[in-house]
């Protein structure tokens, strides 16, 4: 299952702009679509290190946790289309105003100003998703996770985690981290591990989860 | 016809949903169990705002969505009808969901605005100045020795430098070589730029204390304004600064020995993070250092913890403890 709106080669990512208008600094276009940088991107660094099944697919609905400037989001809304959501939570107001603008200009995206370690505080705003990306640099961002999980995602959604080993603990190798991570994911019962990459050399000490809910 | 608004319910970890009818103009809440319309419904989830509980029997919460979603008619047909009513209207709800979550989005940013950022923002300010003005005046004085060394050596201060270099002074009779009029006014035009940095500087530092004093008087006794305000920019805000333990405030600044320690028990655990600029920490005798360091912090945690539930005045009695130790 490939991404929708998406070309894929060894060196590059693109995706079929859905805007016209440049919203980063060092985004690159080559005509329509627009260049996904891994080095600035979990989900770029995880596609170039072969993850295949994310489960996004055109017109599904994407609940974005950790959205920051909503430099990966704008992408996941590229690959989504103009049918499908991405509702983009941000809880640092600093960076939520980038976002706000950044949201203004693509339609499908929806800014959630929250803290997601709090699912319910934003549960009026969002329905359920077919998929669910993480990446927020939080001790506990496991847990934030398998409560978004089990609140938001539909049965057979997917469930993606870029885990971040030095935010949870600076002392412990990063790789038993993981190794615990996985051990945790594996033996519960409400979803399977679909793929797990290590995102060296685009990102150090992160590792990504995909999971999809049983 | 009474006016209805959807919703549906999804119980935690069970595959059933129910959807669940909303009578606005009375408040109850009236759901209907059809396990065969769930497929559907389910379908439709994207239609509506989910509604998330635990059980039924929980009370459901009043959704704050005056300014939400439209309300659908209640026809005679019941649940269907209502669900393909609301189905018929999914872009337009969709484009109110987007504008609601757009509304509340601004909002929030909005009040999170606080004259604590502003403080944050204007210690970050200084430190970019001062790095700004170092490397400036380093080529004013590369540029003015050619012209006059002596003066140049003799001035050892920055400020006081470029300050002089603007009023200026005859030429010593030295190594100075003679420049053209055009190279002199180049470096007096860098050397206005040079003490507008300094100056720049002063007035954030007359802000900050001012600012400080209004916001948190007691850290600002206790701590001075320069390092409260650098106090608060570590930890984010006030609100952080007043949540965390006095071992913690002990160590902001010091997070790069506090790691090295840790990561290897050989390094030495740090004193004190930024706190060490305070004054009574740089009198202490090096043995006092560590116990002047905690009673500092402490009482600075003390005093964070007034300033942010808004408290009397105790700054004094904070400081003289310290002084005590410090003693």
């Amino acid at each position: 299952m490939s991404l929708p709106n998406t070309k894929i080669d060894r060196r590059s990512i693109l995706t079929k702009g859905l805007t016209k208008t440049q919203h980063f600094d060092r985004e690159r276009r080559v005509g329509d679509w627009r260049i996904l940088d891994p080095k600035h991107s979990k989900l770029g660094a995880a596609l170039m290190k072969g993850c295949q099944q994310f489960g996004i697919t055109e017109g599904c609905s994407v609940l974005y946790l950790g959205a920051s400037h909503g430099y990966t989001p704008s992408y996941v809304s590229d690959m989504v289309g103009a049918k499908g959501t991405v509702y983009c939570v941000e809880f640092a107001p600093q960076v939520a105003r980038d976002l706000v603008f950044l949201c203004e200009d693509r339609e499908n995206m929806i800014p959630v100003v929250a803290d997601a370690n709090q699912p319910d505080t934003y549960s009026d705003l969002i329905t359920g998703v077919d998929v669910l990306f993480q990446d927020v640099s939080q001790r506990n961002q496991v847990e934030i996770f398998l409560k978004n999980l089990t609140l938001y995602v539909k049965p057979r959604g997917f469930g993606m985690l870029a885990v971040k080993a030095r935010s949870i603990d600076v002392l412990k190798k990063p790789q038993d981290i993981f190794k615990e991570i996985r051990k945790e994911f594996e033996s519960s019962d409400d979803f399977v591990i679909v793929d797990y990459r290590e995102l060296q050399p685009f990102e150090k000490d992160h590792a990504f989860f995909v999971v999809k809910k049983k | 016809m009474q006016k209805l608004l959807a919703y549906i319910v999804f119980r935690r970890r069970e595959t059933s949903f129910f959807a669940l009818l909303w009578k606005r103009e009375t408040n109850i809440v009236c759901y209907v169990k059809k396990q065969r319309f769930l497929p559907r419904i389910f379908r439709q989830m994207e239609t509506f705002r989910a509604w998330f509980i635990n059980t039924l029997s929980t009370p459901v919460e009043m959704p704050k969505l005056e300014h939400v979603t439209g309300t659908v008619e209640y026809q005679e047909g019941g649940l269907p009808k209502a669900l393909q009513s609301l189905n018929e209207r999914l872009p337009e709800l969709k484009k109110q969901i987007r504008i609601a979550s757009m509304k509340r989005a601004k909002e929030t940013i909005s009040e999170s605005a606080s004259a604590d950022d502003v403080i944050i923002d204007m210690v970050g300010t200084i430190s970019s100045l001062d790095k700004a003005a170092h490397g400036l005046v380093k080529r004013l004085r590369d540029g003015y020795a050619l012209y006059d060394p002596e003066l140049e050596h003799s001035i050892k201060d920055h400020e006081m430098f470029a300050n002089k270099v603007l009023e200026r002074p005859e030429r010593s009779k030295g190594m100075g070589g003679n420049l053209a009029q055009e190279d002199i006014d180049a470096l007096l035009d860098l050397a206005a730029t040079v003490q507008s940095l300094y100056a720049q500087r002063e007035r954030i530092k007359e802000y900050l204390d001012k600012r400080m004093k209004d916001i948190a008087p007691n850290t600002t006794y206790v701590a001075g304004a320069m390092i409260g305000a650098q106090l608060i920019a570590l930890a984010k805000s006030l609100r952080r600064l007043a949540m965390m333990p006095a071992g913690t405030v002990q160590l902001l600044g010091a997070e790069t020995a506090l790691f090295r320690h840790l990561r290897n028990r050989n390094a030495r655990p740090p004193k004190h993070g930024i706190i060490f600029n305070h004054p009574l920490l740089q009198k202490a005798p090096f043995k006092r250092r560590g116990k002047v360091a905690t009673t500092l912090a402490d009482q600075i945690s003390i005093a964070a913890r007034v300033d942010f539930f808004k408290g009397e005045f105790v700054g004094d009695t904070l400081r003289k403890k310290v002084e005590e130790v410090a003693k």
